[in-house]
């Protein structure tokens, strides 16, 4: 290839490819990670990779969130949540066989959170309350770059979203009788725009159980 | 698979020997150590792995010679060709290193031993001959001295349990087992394969099975798609080895990929190239364990070199003679890669996952990372199995037995690991545990903390050792008036909370 024609060819291939990147940033549809349809409707089609998400108390409604991703195949942690009931978080839909817990992080909480987001899919960590904002910022610097996402049970600073239950209706304890059949959890969600009200049943089918064998009626 | 394996010792020394003229002791180098020495360079002491002063010290008249991958396959070519006259079907494994299933020729020439010396008379000079049920005990036979060495079917376990695991050649597995106390391939096989592929990944587990004498090379071509070949078209001819290398480096990366995603890993390969004037050749290439991308690009490049027409010492370099237009690949051998790894699902976490737990393990201690799984038990934290990372678990309550009294799903997503203490009250006092409450509960109270009942449910008996005289405890579920449903459960004739359904 001769010296000039080359440059020419060069130069028309770069006006190319400057087209086909503009197309592509114009067109770029984010991909979301998958969750429960009814978050996916009040999170803009799902949880987005990157970001950080604050949910008020309810562990249920944490795993919920955490499971479309989790059944997905993405790896899956919870840092300092030593009373995360597994067979729940079984019926939620997590895989256990790529889940793991750090029950106890300590002090060391943002060391281990930062280490996780970088290589998990997706981590459910209990907010251990006093954070300095820089540690947090790093931490969702790190999410960000690796495209995870981080479940804050608790307050988190510049959250993408809020998920804070306003209430708990359990079903099926009646006066001495009955049996917890589920419960219905309604949540508000704060993100960037209004604040947005929904109902989640859980268990998420909704079936009903048969009563235990030994049962007695006072 | 009956494995014969012919073996030139020192190859890359033997080779560079050919093109320095010399009588004096010749070493191959590269910048810092001794890779390979000619027998007058051993008698002098040097052997590989030296450091090059050294090697110069103990030997002063050593000529030492760039390492050359290309050199070592240019000359190696007149050996497998008179190999090939001996007996057809060769995978060159790399230049000083051809296997071949001993079948064939050992029916031919009636054992395998005068198969063997039929090829060592064939090639000439200093060859070793190795056979054994396998590739990697064949060359591991073949390296120890004797010129025709035959380790009986099905021997290979015990022929190379005495060996040190220096022999597996991948120094940071190899110091690690050291440091474990391993020092015998027979010790590094007795481990379980399960705990190996945990601590050291796939790399790992496939020399876990060569050292068992299971490797996956299998030395015979078996029916693979055609579909996983790759062909590279070269629009203008090329004629430097580094250029094809340059080419070749994408597809051989797809090639390993598109296997990787159909679940093989290629064990053997053939190289075929065309160049401008249409003559085209071909020639198969195996791996003791399984090619990776830069491995195959290698192998292409090796083949280039072993058919270079220019055979003068200082223009061979890189140059392949005529331009080449057409290089393909094809899997010749191809092992399951399920073999390597775990489930179904692939649960062998991929080494992201593995190093942010090392980190965090060694942060927080190795009980401080742990997995869990579902175990069987009445009790509820009974159930969870909480293992450390990189430990399997061990299930001591079957999941599957029935557990009477065990909870019903919904499962409560708040599961305490130590029940906390609390206090029933009625309208009179507290509410001992009982088949039948003493009067209509109020509240829970823990701690100062007081909560209004709105609803219970139960006790119910949770039966447990009822054999070695234990009383039976109880269990009952409660909301309170903001909603939230307990589970309580008691322990000792007092209610405890076990969980939660938040």
């Amino acid at each position: 290839m001769s010296g000039l024609a080359g440059i020419v060819e060069h130069m028309f291939e770069l006006g190319v490819l400057r087209e086909r990147i503009r197309e592509m940033e114009t067109t770029r549809v984010e991909p979301r990670v998958p969750t429960h349809p009814l978050f996916a409707r009040l999170l803009g089609g799902g949880l987005k990779p990157g970001a950080v998400y604050s949910v008020s108390s309810s562990l249920t409604v944490a795993m919920v969130l955490a499971a479309g991703a989790s059944g997905g195949g993405a790896w899956c942690a919870s840092v300092g949540i030593p009373h995360l009931g597994a067979q729940a978080a079984h019926e939620a839909g997590i895989n256990l066989e790529r889940f793991v817990t750090i029950p106890y992080p300590g002090a060391q909480w943002p060391t281990v959170v930062g280490a996780l987001v970088d290589s998990f899919g997706i981590v459910l960590a209990r907010s251990p309350g006093d954070m300095p904002a820089a540690s947090a910022a790093r931490i969702a610097a790190v999410a960000r770059r690796a495209g995870s996402v981080l479940i804050v049970v608790g307050d988190w600073p510049g959250a993408e979203a809020r998920i804070q239950v306003v209430a708990h209706t359990p079903l099926g304890v009646h006066q001495g009788h009955g049996l917890v059949v589920g419960h219905d959890i309604a949540v508000t969600v704060t993100g960037k725009g209004a604040a947005q009200r929904a109902v989640l049943p859980w268990p998420l089918t909704r079936e009903l159980p048969a009563p235990p064998r030994l049962r007695l009626v006072v | 698979m009956r494995t014969l394996v012919v073996y030139v010792p020192d190859w890359p020394a033997v080779a560079a020997r050919r093109e320095v003229n010399t009588t004096a002791p010749v070493a191959v180098v590269t910048h810092a150590a001794v890779v390979s020495a000619d027998p007058l360079a051993r008698a002098a002491g040097v052997v590989p792995g030296l450091r090059r002063r050294e090697a110069q010290n103990r030997c002063p008249d050593l000529v030492l010679v760039a390492d050359d991958p290309l050199r070592d396959a240019h000359h190696f070519e007149e050996h497998v060709r008179a190999i090939e006259n001996t007996v057809p079907l060769v995978h060159i494994v790399r230049p000083g290193l051809v296997a071949m299933n001993a079948r064939g020729p050992a029916r031919f020439y009636g054992t395998e031993e005068r198969a063997a010396h039929a090829l060592i008379a064939a090639i000439g000079g200093d060859v070793r001959v190795g056979i054994a049920d396998g590739l990697y005990t064949a060359h591991q036979a073949a390296t120890r001295g004797r010129p025709v060495a035959c380790v009986p079917v099905g021997g290979s376990p015990e022929y190379l349990a005495p060996l040190g695991v220096s022999r597996l050649g991948e120094p940071d597995i190899v110091s690690l087992l050291h440091r474990l106390g391993i020092t015998t391939l027979g010790a590094f096989a007795a481990l379980s394969a399960e705990s190996v592929r945990e601590r050291f990944g796939v790399r790992g587990a496939l020399l876990h099975a060569a050292a068992a004498g299971l490797d996956a090379a299998v030395v015979t071509p078996r029916d693979i798609p055609v579909d996983y070949a790759c062909e590279v078209v070269c629009d203008t001819p090329l004629t430097r080895s580094d250029e094809i290398a340059f080419v070749m480096r994408q597809p051989a990366e797809q090639f390993i990929d598109a296997l990787g995603a159909a679940g093989y890993a290629c064990t053997a390969l053939r190289v075929m190239y065309r160049n401008e004037r249409g003559d085209s050749t071909e020639r198969s290439w195996a791996h003791p364990r399984a090619f990776g991308p830069a491995e195959v690009v290698d192998r292409v490049r090796w083949q280039l070199a072993a058919n270079t027409r220019l055979a003068t010492t200082t223009e061979h370099e890189g140059f392949t003679g005529d331009g080449i237009v057409l290089v393909r690949i094809e899997p010749e051998t191809v092992a399951p890669i399920s073999r390597y790894e775990p489930g179904l699902f692939g649960s062998a976490p991929d080494e992201r996952i593995h190093s942010a737990l090392a980190r965090v393990q060694s942060i927080l201690g190795h009980d401080g990372v742990l997995t869990v799984s579902i175990g069987g038990g009445r009790r509820l934290a009974e159930r969870e199995v909480l293992t450390p990372w990189g430990e399997k678990p061990v299930h001591t309550r079957s999941v599957t037995a029935p557990w009477p009294g065990s909870m019903p799903s919904p499962a409560p997503a708040t599961v305490y690991p130590t029940p906390l203490p609390v206090t029933v009250v009625g309208d009179t006092g507290p509410i001992p545990p009982a088949e039948i409450l003493s009067e209509e509960p109020r509240a829970l109270e823990t701690s100062g903390r007081r909560r209004a009942i709105a609803g219970w449910a139960g006790p119910w008996p949770l039966v447990e050792r009822w054999w070695d005289g234990g009383q039976s405890e109880w269990r009952m579920q409660v909301t309170d008036t903001t909603g939230m449903a307990w589970l309580l459960v008691s322990e000792a004739q007092e209610w405890h909370i076990e969980a939660r359904y938040d």
